[in-house]
Formats: structure tokens, sequence, C-alpha cells
């Protein structure tokens, strides 16, 4: 080979080096992550036939449950992604202390919204009743699920690091962790209560779709009291734990949606986006510890999360859960907004409980510890609005 | 063993009611504790009317007929800058 000839093939292999690291295989949604093993991919693909099962009252759907399978809300674009389907949740403040009382005696914190034949027959509801006990009722929608393997595998550290409870450093913005009623560090759910995935996949299978299994043997009450015998006879659990463990590898092996474009808009909107702050609870990035699965081991996310609890203001306040106050929230992450918005069944929502119908409204309506970047994107001029949302309908 | 949330106390059918769970099913389980039940809050040895709602509790306990009787029980404090209590 020549001078020129060898010094040609080097520049064309470090171009496919240079393309292949920086945009290597395009991502689809629904795919599962990269570099896993083959016994890894037939769990994925396992598990997004258990994920799409559609139960029935015969294989244990219910008594009360508001889906009938993972996918039915988890739909758009494909399994595992975002849905329409808006769910309650209660609690209670007690009064004259900071305790919350998730309602657990009262059937909550959720509540279903739907009940089997059997049920409807035997107690004549269509859906769970409303505790008056209650001192927040809370509506929640349907977030997709990709990358949240990769938020499971960051370091609790990680997240006690980004915390700031006393606003030592007096920036307006005092994130602190939800925990567990053991004490663990919580990062899942709108309010950041369960600390792992597998927990939350755990007691999804129950809380939405009245399936028992041997994590969670058994159904949830209905408002504290007990199922009406015959209601449901198949003996629990009412999947096994190969039906579970194929689900749990499903969720927690999809991939974050890598984000789209680059265009000057879009760029500019990033730069708009770390400008008025949003960064500060949106964090961009997360780097995941160690983990027995490769592919989520130190890997660098796009979550644009703290996974903090952050007060978003008394406009926003719906219930209590865990140390997180009514107005408290997780931040939520950010990665794969566009599919919310892109949802092919019924209206965008946007926020926890689907309040906002555009990116822009979410934007407007936050407040607490929000307020001050909200402020700024409304001082914002007219192409610097339009970057920014371009921006945020890239991830 | 569990680890759970102080729901109740009730110092005199000396009963205690804990909030455990997996992800967003939460339960509440019934625990009798024993008049022998060893006792430490804040790592001191406490009564049972030392034991406050809403406070973190490791508690060991037994099987006894149909119910949990506790042997020993002691608060932990949940510290923000720790990953487990």
């Amino acid at each position: 080979m020549s001078r020129a000839a060898g010094a040609c093939f080097v520049g064309v292999a470090l171009s496919c080096l240079v393309v292949a690291a920086s945009c290597g295989k395009a991502m689809r949604p629904g795919d599962p992550l990269g570099g896993l093993s083959k016994a890894q991919r037939d769990q994925f693909n396992g598990g997004r036939v258990e994920f799409s099962r559609v139960f029935t009252p015969e294989t244990g759907l219910g008594p009360l449950f508001n889906a009938d399978s993972c996918a039915e809300c988890h739909e758009s674009p494909v399994a595992g992604g975002a849905g329409d389907e808006v769910e309650v949740h209660v609690s209670a403040l007690i009064p004259n202390d900071s305790r919350c009382d998730p309602l657990i005696q009262k059937g909550g914190p959720v509540l279903q919204q739907v009940v089997t034949p059997a049920l409807k027959a035997a107690l004549g509801i269509d859906r769970e009743p409303d505790p008056p006990e209650a001192t927040g009722r809370a509506l929640r929608t349907t977030p997709d699920l990709f990358g949240f393997g990769l938020l499971d595998a960051v370091p609790d550290a990680t997240i006690l690091a980004l915390a700031d409870p006393d606003d030592k450093d007096a920036d307006g913005i005092s994130g602190r962790p939800n925990r567990f009623f053991d004490g663990r560090v919580g990062r899942f759910g709108r309010k950041a209560l369960v600390p792992t995935l597998r927990e939350f996949n755990d007691g999804a299978f129950v809380v939405e779709q009245g399936i028992t299994n041997p994590a969670v043997p058994t159904e949830e009450s209905i408002g504290g009291a007990p199922i009406p015998a015959g209601v449901d006879p198949l003996p629990e659990p009412e999947i096994d734990q190969k039906a579970i463990d194929l689900t749990d590898a499903f969720v927690r092996l999809l991939a974050a949606p890598a984000p789209h474009g680059s265009s000057i808009g879009i760029r500019r909107g990033r730069t708009v986006f770390l400008d008025i702050g949003c960064d500060r609870c949106h964090v961009p990035r997360l780097r995941t510890g160690d983990s027995p699965i490769k592919a989520l081991r130190m890997k660098v996310v796009n979550a644009y999360t703290d996974l903090l609890l952050h007060d978003m203001g008394p406009e926003m306040a719906d219930i209590c859960l865990g140390l997180a106050a009514a107005s408290e929230f997780r931040t939520e992450p950010l990665m794969g907004l566009r599919f919310t918005e892109q949802i092919e069944e019924g209206e965008p929502r946007f926020l926890h409980d689907g309040r906002a119908g555009s990116i822009e409204e979410a934007i407007t309506l936050h407040g607490g510890e929000g307020a001050s970047s909200r402020d700024r994107f409304s001082t914002l001029s007219a192409k610097d609005r339009k970057a920014l949302i371009e921006f945020l309908r890239s991830l | 063993m569990v680890v759970a949330t102080l729901h109740l106390v009730d110092t005199r059918g000396r009963d205690i009611e804990l909030i455990t769970g997996t992800g967003l099913a939460l339960r509440l389980i019934r625990v009798k504790v024993h008049p022998a039940c060893e006792i430490t809050v804040s790592g001191t040895s406490a009564k049972i009317e030392a034991l406050k709602e809403g406070r973190v509790v490791w508690v060991q306990y037994r099987s006894e007929a149909d119910r949990m009787v506790a042997t020993k029980i002691a608060t932990l404090q949940v510290d923000p800058g720790r990953t487990t209590p």
C-alpha cells in the first residue's frame, strides 16, 4: 500500500470511527439497550410479550384495576411508551402533624377506576370509592418508560449529592430526596417514593391490574374492605416469578430515547435551556453506577432530571406521599418528552396530572422553585422561546 | 425482621401498625409488642410510649398463632446524607 493510499485508508477509518462514536445505530422507540447479550435480548423480547399480555378476570385481572395490560397505558408510539390514561391517587395530611397518611386502610394511595363484572355484581360499584378522609386527590398521567433501567442504575449517592434541602447555595432551588417507608432513597413515581424499578414494576401489577405475584401476593383492598368471597377465585399469586422477571427485564432494558436533530434551533434551544436555569432541576446528564448488566453499567443517560423533590408552588399541589409535601414533585425526566406530545390516542397532556396541553403551557405553569425559570422564559424573545420548545421536542 | 414506618402506636393494647409494601402496593401490618420486647429509641432503652408515629423502625418479630409478635424494636435515624438507614 502506498503512503498516499495508507493515509487515505487511515482517514476513512477515522471518519468511520468518528461517525460510529457520534451517531451509532439510530435507536427507535421500544428498542432494547445496545450491547445486550443474546440471553438478555431474549429476556427483553419475552418481556415485551408479558408487558403486552391482556389479562381477563379468568386469568387474574382485578377485581379492581386501572388497565388490563401494561401496554394498554404505556402504548405510544410502541409498548413501553406514553399513554393518555390518567389515574387517581389519594392521601391525607394528618392535622397538627407533618405526617402523611397514604390511606392504605381506605384503599389508597392508588384508587382503581375499573372493576370486574363480578365485583360490580357483588358491591354495585363502578370504581374504588374516594375515601372521605383524603385531604388530597391527584391525577397521574402515564409516562413513557424508555431509559428507566438507566435511571434505576444511578447511584443513590449521585441523587444525594445533587440535593440541597436547605438551599445553602441560595439559588432558590432546594431539592431533597423522598424516602420509602423503610428509609431508602426513593426515585420512581411522580413523588419519587419508590426506591427501585423492580419494586415499582412488582407493585404496578397489583395496583394497576389487580395481578398478584410472588413479590406482592395479596390483592388491594376495596376502600379498605376485603374482597367479597367468590369475586376473585384465582389463587394467589396470579402470575409466576418468570412472568414478572421477564416484564421487569423488558422495562429495565428499554433504551433511552436518543435526542434527535441538531438544527440551529435545537442548538440554540439547548443554550436557552441552560441560560434560564432549567438545568438546575432538569439535570441534563446522570451517570449510572455499577450494575450486573453491562449495558447499564457506567453509562451516561440524558435524563434531564435530578430525581429529587422540588416545591412547585401551591397551584400545583395535590397529595403528600412519604416525605413529599403536597406541592413537592420529583423533577420529571424530560428524556422522551416528544413521545408525550406525539401520543397517538387522545390529546397530549403534560405535567404530572396532565393539566397542561402543550410544552409551553407546562413551562408557564411551573411555580415555586420553578418560578424563576418560568419568569425568565416569559421574557424570552419569540425566537428564543421557539428554539427552546424545538430543543425540548428533540429529547 | 422488617424495616418500616410506624403508622399507629396503640400503647394500651400494645400493638403497632407498620407501613410497608412494594412499589405503590402499600400494606399495613399489625404487630403485637410483647411485654418483654426490647425497645430502643435513639439508642436508648425505652417503653412503648416512646415510639412515635412516623418514625422508621427496625422490628424483629416471631410468628405466634396468626399474629406477629415483636421481640425487638429500634428506631432508625433517616439521615438525608446516608443511602440506607
